[in-house]
């Protein structure tokens, strides 16, 4: 493990996906780079977590996918944020503030 | 919820399309980590070989997004469903016992659940069933609570009440057809007009009864059953309108009733058999005075009135009652039952015994499929191990083992529902006529009996042998073929199933030894005359025919004569109503010169009439002074003989000889001298006690209807014919009914207590087989395992009878501790026998020693065959293994 990077959180990769497709809709690849640039090379998301995620999300119909044409010409499938999932966005971004908040309260305190 | 699981069937089905693009999108993503590499400076053969090390087993992924998507679930069950299949393939004894086991098992509690469910679950066929409730008396005196009810009474119940919607009365008798060839007795109901539009049932052909209808004059209507209409007219549709010749009557036939409406209630009926045609009662004055019980009547309860509301105001209707007719009330109370538990009332209990019978076998069943199964698991070890090392997890392991059984429980049931029909058909066969016991359809509730049966079996018997393999050290068990530690724990759960397998059979045999021992008891008792070689049948004169006593007596005298000179009969008689042969009609007295006694206390007896001959034809002991003489059968002159029990409880301190007593019954109320007194005999069943009884010649108290009991030599049915010959030759238009010889008579009354007894006996014979089966396994998969054991104890000098020893050691530990917990077990449950039994306990010890050594008998012969292969063992064989 190179220094400087974390461990995510279970069900952290969940809200990270769904944060990045809610700006515009993304292949897998782009939806890794978006998350390790805007973390600041912290967050490193593997492919052996993305796909199943990206399957798991798009099972409970929070995303949806199609192919598309990607920068370079190539075939690739695109994610896109459904309703359903713009509203668990909303619910887990809550949760997860809340939960960050708690925990730094009681650090803070103790 | 919808969506996803549209998402894993498409996953499933379009299998190869969502593949592919699967790797389409992985193939992406590699090369633009690649490109991302050679954009940062790598040479191109470089950074695919980076990319690929970073990217990962490219399998293991694709394997997690499989999982994401939810292929996984479906295609695992389909996975071990064919893998199943190929194991249960691979070892057909296996699978045959198995699923054999299993249907046995099934198919009883199939056949035994669609009876339950016919009698006790399904709803009458009448609208709002629920509502419907049965009105009894109850006389606290012999503590009848279901005595039928008296006219005046239920024309009060009805004008006063404010509960029911309505109230409806009936009695069951039988009627003579004739002049549609063979004369019959046909089973029928008298019922008041609005019987049928209070239960909700309506014609399928024709009309129901007007509300005038019974008057005087227009009382000649009938309507048919639809078994009647079937068996007589062919299905004819223009049946309406035509006549049925009742009694010597005509009577216009108005409509078909559907199939199964009849209301039997068995207590109240006088036939005991299901009315097939109904004539209509019409109220008259002389029902308002108060006399006579016969009445069964049946209300429907107003909407939101409880049953408890119902009783309440009932109950203040009979307090009215018995300040108005103090003489025949006191001492009388109302008892309200809802309809449906009325009628299921005598057979209920059967029932549920039996369903507690073949559940215990089927749990026998599954103890015994457990340990073939754990047995399996320990040959399979090696496979399970394999699959253990490939990466398959417990929880894999343990579907799978669970996958099997539950197909062959599925198996089973399927076999089990086919062969249910059969055994409901013994079922039925077997059972007592006056239970009325019917088969189910092949309903919702049997089908999901059937599947809720199959899978609670399959978890039973597949849960453990399943956990037990998902246990399985791979290690140890590829390297010597398991022979580890979970060896030990396994046999102690194999002699666990065992030592239930005995508990359990032990409560079976015991259930079933004390019902056996209950029903020779009962069969044993004497029931004060003599049934063997004794035909009994009814003739009844039709009273538009015979209308005088005198023509009665003449018809009877004559026919007695002719009969007694048939060559073959040794004696005959008649009387209204012999022993066990339906109600006997019972009445006050008085005895002259003693006061009357306080009301609520009246003397009763029970009044028979009978020939001169009666006593000695029917072998009933005349205790003191005589019978009736040929002059005193012939013309009334006054005289009686009672009971000993009769004597007994209203003479106890003198000689009722030469006492009058006044019956009041019929018109008549003579003063009749008591000649003689005669020994008990039992009048409803072996089991029931005896009654007062009085017997009056036929000249006192002469009847149309009368049975006659022919003591024969040889077999009494030799002579049916030739008697209704000579009946037909007497009056061509009168059946013989209920023809009969004593010894059925005596026993359809014990035929329940028979019926309990021998499918109890049945199931726990099956459960013993079952069980000594399971014995047998268990030891002797023991002695093979210990085969080594036994080899080096031979090899070392050990005797033949010191191995058998040891075996039996194991035999007797399982024996002991399993009677043991079948011994508690029976103590804990045996007592919901008692309303069977007859003079034996539920807990009666020589009934449980027996039995249990019995089982052990057989325990032994389980043990001894496995414990004789033991020392045959060759030790230089034994040890040359491994």
């Amino acid at each position: 493990m190179d220094a400087g990077r974390i461990d995510m959180p279970q069900g952290t990769l969940d809200l990270l996906i769904l944060r990045t497709l809610a700006l515009e809709p993304q292949h897998g690849w782009a939806i890794s780079e978006r998350i390790q640039q805007i973390s600041s090379d912290v967050l490193r998301v593997r492919q052996g977590s993305l796909y199943p995620a990206l399957h798991r999300l798009e099972r409970r119909n929070w995303i949806k996918a199609r192919w598309g044409t990607s920068d370079n010409n190539r075939r690739a499938k695109y994610y896109e944020l459904t309703k359903s999932g713009r509203r668990q966005l909303e619910v887990e971004t809550d949760a997860w503030e809340k939960l960050t908040a708690a925990v730094a309260q009681v650090l803070g305190t103790v | 919820m919808f969506t996803d699981l549209i998402y894993r069937l498409r996953a499933v089905f379009r299998r190869e399309p969502v593949e592919t693009e699967m790797d389409d999108e992985l193939r992406f993503h590699l090369e633009q980590l690649v490109e991302h590499k050679v954009k940062a400076g790598m040479t191109r053969k470089e950074s695919e070989r980076r990319a690929r090390m970073e990217f990962g087993g490219v399998d293991q992924v694709r394997e997690d997004c499989r999982e994401a998507r939810g292929v996984r679930l479906i295609e695992i069950v389909a996975q071990d469903i064919r893998f199943g299949w190929r194991m249960l393939r691979k070892s057909p004894g296996f699978t045959v016992v198995a699923v054999l086991t299993l249907a046995l098992g099934i198919g009883a509690n199939t056949s035994v659940f669609s009876v339950t469910n016919a009698v006790l679950l399904e709803a009458l066929p009448y609208r709002n069933e629920s509502r419907l409730v049965m009105i009894w008396e109850r006389n606290a005196r012999s503590g009848n609570d279901h005595n039928v009810v008296s006219p005046a009474n239920f024309l009060y119940w009805q004008e006063s009440n404010a509960v029911f919607e309505q109230l409806s009365a009936f009695w069951d008798q039988e009627v003579t057809s004739t002049g549609r060839g063979e004369p019959q007795q046909i089973p029928a109901q008298v019922v008041t007009a609005n019987l049928f539009s209070l239960l909700g049932v309506s014609p399928i052909l024709g009309r129901d009864f007007s509300r005038d209808e019974g008057q005087e004059g227009r009382d000649h209507v009938v309507l048919i059953s639809y078994g009647l209409w079937q068996r007589e007219f062919g299905g004819d549709p223009e049946v309406r309108g035509k006549t049925l010749r009742l009694d010597g009557e005509s009577y216009v036939i108005l409509g078909v009733m559907p199939r199964d409406v009849s209301l039997f209630a068995p207590k109240g009926s006088f036939t005991g058999k299901i009315a097939e045609l109904w004539l209509p009662f019409a109220w008259k004055e002389r029902h308002r005075k108060p006399s006579g019980r016969y009445l069964t009547a049946v209300g429907r309860l107003k909407e939101g009135v409880s049953l408890v509301q119902a009783q309440t105001q009932m109950n203040s209707l009979v307090d009215d009652l018995v300040k108005k007719y103090p003489d025949f009330e006191t001492g009388w109370g109302v008892n309200l039952v809802p309809a449906h538990a009325d009628m299921v009332s005598h057979i209920r209990g059967t029932l549920l015994m039996l369903v507690a019978a073949v559940g215990f076998v089927l749990l026998i069943a599954c103890a015994n499929l457990a340990n073939l199964m754990l047995g399996r698991a320990v040959t399979r070890e090696r496979e399970t191990a394999m699959r253990t090392a490939l990466g398959a997890g417990r929880g894999r392991i343990i579907w799978q083992h669970l996958t099997e059984s539950m197909m062959l429980a599925l198996l089973g049931g399927l076999l089990g529902l086919l062969s249910a029909k059969w055994i409901t058909l013994g079922l039925l066969a077997l059972a007592p006529k006056d239970l009325h016991v019917k088969a189910g359809h092949l309903d919702w509730r049997l089908l999901l009996f059937v599947i809720a049966a199959c899978l609670v079996t399959g978890i039973v018997f597949g849960v453990a042998p399943a956990f037990v393999a998902a246990r399985t050290d791979p290690a140890g068990a590829l390297r010597d073929g398991g022979r580890g530690g979970t060896g030990k724990r396994r046999a102690r759960l194999r002699n666990a199933f065992a030592v239930a397998e005995i508990a359990l059979s032990l409560i079976m045999l015991s259930a079933a030894g004390l019902l056996m021992k209950s029903f020779v008891r009962l069969s044993a008792v004497d029931p004060g005359f003599d049934a063997r070689n004794m035909l009994t049948l009814r003739i009844s004169l039709p009273g538009s025919k015979y209308a005088k006593d005198e023509e009665y007596i003449e018809f009877f005298n004559r026919l007695l004569e002719r009969v007694r000179a048939v060559p073959g009969v040794r004696a005959a008689t008649i009387g209204n109503s012999l022993p066990m042969s339906g109600m006997t009609p019972g009445t006050d007295f008085e005895i002259v010169g003693k006061p009357k006694p306080p009301r609520g206390e009246d003397r009763v007896t029970d009044v028979a009439k009978a020939g001169s001959d009666y006593f000695q034809t029917m072998g009933i002991r005349m205790l003191r002074g005589r019978s009736f003489n040929e002059r005193e059968e012939a013309v009334a002159s006054h005289v009686v003989v009672i009971s000993e029990a009769l004597a007994r409880r209203y003479f106890p301190e003198e000689d009722p000889l030469g006492q009058k007593i006044v019956i009041d019954l019929g018109e008549k109320h003579e003063q009749s001298e008591i000649i003689g007194i005669s020994a008990d005999v039992k009048r409803d069943s072996l089991d029931s006690t005896s009654h007062p009884m009085s017997y009056w010649p036929h000249a006192e108290l002469p009847f149309s209807s009368m049975m006659l009991a022919i003591r024969t030599d040889g077999d009494p049915l030799d002579k049916v014919g030739t008697i209704r010959g000579i009946v037909h030759e007497m009056d061509s238009e009168l059946p013989l009914a209920n023809v009969m010889t004593m010894d059925d008579v005596v026993g359809e009354t014990v035929a329940r207590q028979r019926f309990a007894a021998l499918l109890l006996g049945v199931f726990a014979c099956m459960a013993l087989l079952l069980a000594g089966i399971g014995i047998y396994g268990v030891v002797s998969y023991a002695v093979g395992q210990r085969k080594q054991e036994f080899g080096i104890r031979l090899a070392l000098g050990a005797k033949r009878r010191d191995v058998l020893l040891l075996v039996a050691q194991h035999g007797a530990r399982l024996a002991v501790f399993g009677v043991t917990l079948g011994l508690l077990g029976t103590l804990a449950l045996t007592g919901v026998l008692r309303g069977f039994l007859f003079g034996v306990g539920p807990h009666d010890a020589s009934t449980l020693i027996q039995v249990a050594a019995f089982l052990g008998a057989v325990i032994f012969l389980a043990c001894y065959l496995p414990a004789l292969r033991a020392t045959r063992v060759d030790p230089l064989i034994a040890l040359r293994q491994d």
